[in-house]
């Protein structure tokens, strides 16, 4: 996965996804930094404008097939 | 148009080091004050572009009101500083002479040094040398001025308006004034920005423009012009080495060109003073920069060019006389607090204290402080050069992320600046608030990343991140600038 | 091997891991960077970075080293400050384009006028910094500039350059070309309106963007111009090539040893 910044674009590697109170969160690193991306139903709107970033958009596929394979 | 209600006490006009000190000074009596400043943010006149001494009062002319100010501020800048999380550093000033005829002039400019009762005494070359070893070897002999001391002009600006503000001052940005009613001979309401504020008195701490604020009110006719200095800001390698402020032999025109170190270890060479009529003009040219530079280098030899990082021009509001510290003759309630022309840093505290006796003199309720008023500011503690950087990373991780790695400010300093009561709306106010993108590099690797968080801070989208004024924006929209 | 003496290099990019890789065998080598990937400029997906990245060096990405007194090496970043203790600091920390100062371009100081570096980070991120920029300069930042400013949605450029140092004529016929001349000074408030050049003609532009020249980037205080025991690895080149980079590295690694034995043979 990758994310484009401030500084340029990263490569974000997943280490885990998890349900936490009603959020899917998706723990990883941004290169060498620990990162975090926590989604919850009130971003369920920006879906439609979120398909266009990347990050989100991988992130949620990540946390649907992560949530699926644990049922 | 919106109605200000409650009437206002004073509004004082000028967000520059005079009106933020007046405001401060008034902030903790029982006075309601407004601060009202024309451009996006306070400090954006000359009060940002100046060398940051604040001077003991040595070179002023004895018998001035000029004088008088700077000399019961100068004792009182630590204690002060401390309060306003301002850095401040009483090194001392060396004016050298490199020519005989410089030289001959010294024991004159030390019997009106004495008379100013400033600390002054006069020194060999090889002494001077000895107290700043970067002097030039022509250096013949030098006045030592041991009071004088360099202050963050801009911090201690801001900080004025800052604990102003926490106290109740209401500051109005990006608010130039438009009119001023008055009722026979008192000013009722002053036009600024989108607001209509009725008063009782204004402060006229406008700078340059205080002659137009004086015809807005009918009040006297007197004229201010901009005095434009040149200068040179050169790395913290070359100005950490420095002990003193150095300086030419001052004559009665100019104090002359100095080489500043900042508290911040940076170098300021210059000004010039060039009295011009265009009071937008802050352009530099490569002439006057080039003087400025060449009476640098010869005053401190290892100047050299490359260690510039920036040259920038400013305008000292100049008037005749200078120091109008005074009720209008016309208007029976505005004061003035214009003309201040070199000093207005170093007279601050002072001059803020004389126009606070002014409005009391009129019978505002600018009398007793009020017993909860802050009289000091939290300090922030900043990563550069800091002793114990393990204890800012315990009290905020975000001191571990470095965004301006030229200047070391990090993520929590540019958070923390987001949250005072006067904070930045643009990237030039991150800049005078934390120093970010001020650098060597001049922001070439983290003016993204500064504007990154201060969109995220200020709550822009980043189309509309303004660079200074709020059309002057980052990015160009969908128009045509 | 406990022998081997410690050795902090301040930049991962493709110089400071050439180094590391030069010193795997004689010294403990720590890369630095603020930056939490490696390769610098080359990027972390290049092929070289990927090979020198795996040359047995501790790397700490994501930490920025600010300080050197000639024994320790201060950097901090998420995890805190960290102290390494070095025999020796090296400095690969890159280079940027040269500044309005450095350039001796007068006039006031509007808004629209910044470095390569960051109207390509901007637009990058979708914020163009100009719709009629001129770009000063004519080697890879200022043809990068261009390119990623006209991509971004600027519909005109005009790329001024300096004798002989325009790289190649961009094949693009929104870009006009200024040889053999130079910005003297720019004009406009609060953004930038025109630009002098030296042949006294003034162009209408809504940015500057600064691409001309290089200088070392260095920010590590107490070796910024020179500091104890640092040697300095900064190929100031426009761009500087995988292989200059690798040259430099190296160059720096045989500095690094001399330096190390000449303090074990007092």
């Amino acid at each position: 996965m990758k994310v484009t910044s401030p500084i340029g674009e990263l490569p974000f590697v997943v280490h885990g996804v998890s349900l936490h109170d009603r959020h899917v969160v998706v723990e990883g690193e941004l290169g060498s930094w620990r990162s975090r991306i926590e989604v919850g139903a009130e971003d369920l709107p920006m879906l439609g404008r979120a398909l266009r970033r990347p990050l989100i958009a991988a992130g949620l596929g990540l946390a649907g097939i992560a949530l699926l394979r644990r049922r | 148009m919106r109605y200000t209600a409650p009437v206002r006490d004073v509004v004082v006009i000028g967000g520059g080091v005079v009106g933020c000190a007046v405001a401060w000074r008034l902030s903790g009596t029982a006075a309601r004050v407004t601060l009202i400043e024309a451009a996006h943010d306070l400090c954006e006149g000359a009060s940002k572009g100046n060398t940051g001494i604040a001077t003991s009062g040595g070179d002023c002319h004895p018998g001035t009101l000029e004088l008088e100010l700077v000399r019961r501020s100068s004792p009182g800048w630590e204690a002060l500083c401390a309060r306003l999380d301002t850095p401040f550093h009483r090194i001392g000033t060396l004016a050298v002479a490199l020519t005989e005829e410089d030289e001959r002039r010294l024991p004159e400019l030390l019997r009106d040094a004495q008379d100013t009762g400033a600390a002054a005494e006069i020194v060999t070359g090889d002494q001077a040398r000895g107290l700043e070893p970067l002097i030039s070897e022509e250096a013949r002999a030098a006045l030592h001025f041991p009071d004088d001391g360099i202050i963050d002009s801009i911090r201690l600006t801001i900080g004025y308006a800052e604990l102003a503000a926490r106290n109740g001052v209401e500051v109005l940005r990006g608010a130039p004034v438009h009119s001023i009613e008055r009722d026979g001979d008192r000013i009722v309401a002053v036009t600024a920005g989108d607001r209509w504020i009725a008063t009782r008195s204004v402060v006229n701490a406008a700078g340059v423009e205080a002659d137009t604020i004086s015809r807005l009110a009918g009040g006297e006719q007197f004229r201010t012009w901009p005095r434009q200095g040149q200068y040179w800001l050169l790395d913290r390698e070359l100005g950490g080495r420095f002990r003193k402020v150095v300086g030419g032999v001052p004559t009665p025109v100019t104090r002359g060109i100095y080489c500043v170190p900042t508290t911040n270890r940076s170098l300021l060479l210059g000004p010039t003073a060039v009295d011009r009529e265009d009071r937008t003009d802050r352009a530099v040219d490569a002439e006057t920069l080039d003087h400025v530079f060449d009476a640098a280098q010869r005053l401190v030899p290892s100047i050299a060019r490359e260690y510039a990082i920036k040259t920038f021009a400013s305008n000292r509001p100049a008037s005749d006389p200078t120091y109008r510290i005074a009720v209008d003759a016309e208007v029976s309630n505005l004061v003035h607090a214009a003309g201040i022309r070199s000093t207005g840093v170093s007279s601050s505290p002072a001059v803020a204290e004389m126009v606070r006796g002014l409005l009391e003199g009129l019978g505002l309720p600018v009398g007793d402080q009020r017993p909860h008023a802050i009289t000091e500011l939290e300090p922030l503690p900043r990563l550069l050069g800091h002793p114990r950087p393990e204890q800012l990373f315990a009290r905020d991780p975000r001191y571990g992320q470095v965004i301006c790695a030229c200047e070391q400010v990090t993520a929590a300093e540019i958070a923390a600046v987001h949250g005072m009561a006067v904070p930045p709306t643009s990237l030039e106010g991150v800049r005078k608030r934390t120093r970010a993108t001020g650098g060597r590099c001049q922001g070439a690797f983290c003016l993204s990343g500064v504007s990154f968080l201060h969109s995220l801070h200020a709550g822009r989208r980043p189309p509309q991140i303004a660079v200074s004024e709020p059309e002057a924006t980052l990015g160009i929209g969908a128009h045509d600038v | 091997m406990s022998d081997r003496p410690p050795v902090a290099i301040v930049g991962a990019g493709i110089t400071g891991l050439a180094c590391a890789h030069a010193l795997r065998d004689v010294a403990r080598v720590t890369v630095v960077d603020r930056v939490p990937v490696p390769g610098g400029v080359h990027g972390w997906e290049a092929a070289e970075t990927r090979e020198l990245a795996a040359c047995g060096a501790q790397l700490r990405l994501g930490e920025t080293a600010i300080r050197w007194d000639g024994l320790t090496l201060l950097a901090i970043g998420q995890d805190g400050p960290q102290q390494m203790g070095a025999a020796a600091l090296v400095i690969a920390t890159g280079a940027r384009p040269l500044g309005r100062a450095e350039l001796g371009i007068a006039g006031g100081r509007p808004a629209g006028i910044v470095a390569a570096t960051v109207a390509c980070h901007l637009a990058e991120n979708g914020l163009l910094v100009g719709r009629r920029p001129l770009i000063v300069g004519g080697g890879d930042w200022a043809m990068r500039a261009v390119s990623e400013l006209r991509a971004a949605g600027a519909e005109r450029a005009t790329l001024v350059c300096p004798d002989g140092l325009l790289r190649e004529r961009p094949n693009d016929g929104a870009v006009h070309v200024r040889e053999h001349d130079r910005v003297v000074s720019v004009a406009g408030t609060p953004r930038v309106r025109t630009a002098t050049l030296a042949s006294g003609e003034t162009l209408g532009c809504d940015a500057v963007v600064l691409a001309h020249g290089v200088a070392a980037l260095r920010n590590v205080d107490g070796a910024v111009w020179a500091g104890d025991r640092a040697v300095y690895a900064q190929p100031l080149a426009d761009p500087a090539t995988v292989a200059q980079a690798r040259a430099a590295g190296a160059e720096a690694a045989a500095a690094v040893r001399s330096l190390i034995d000449r303090e074990e043979r007092p």
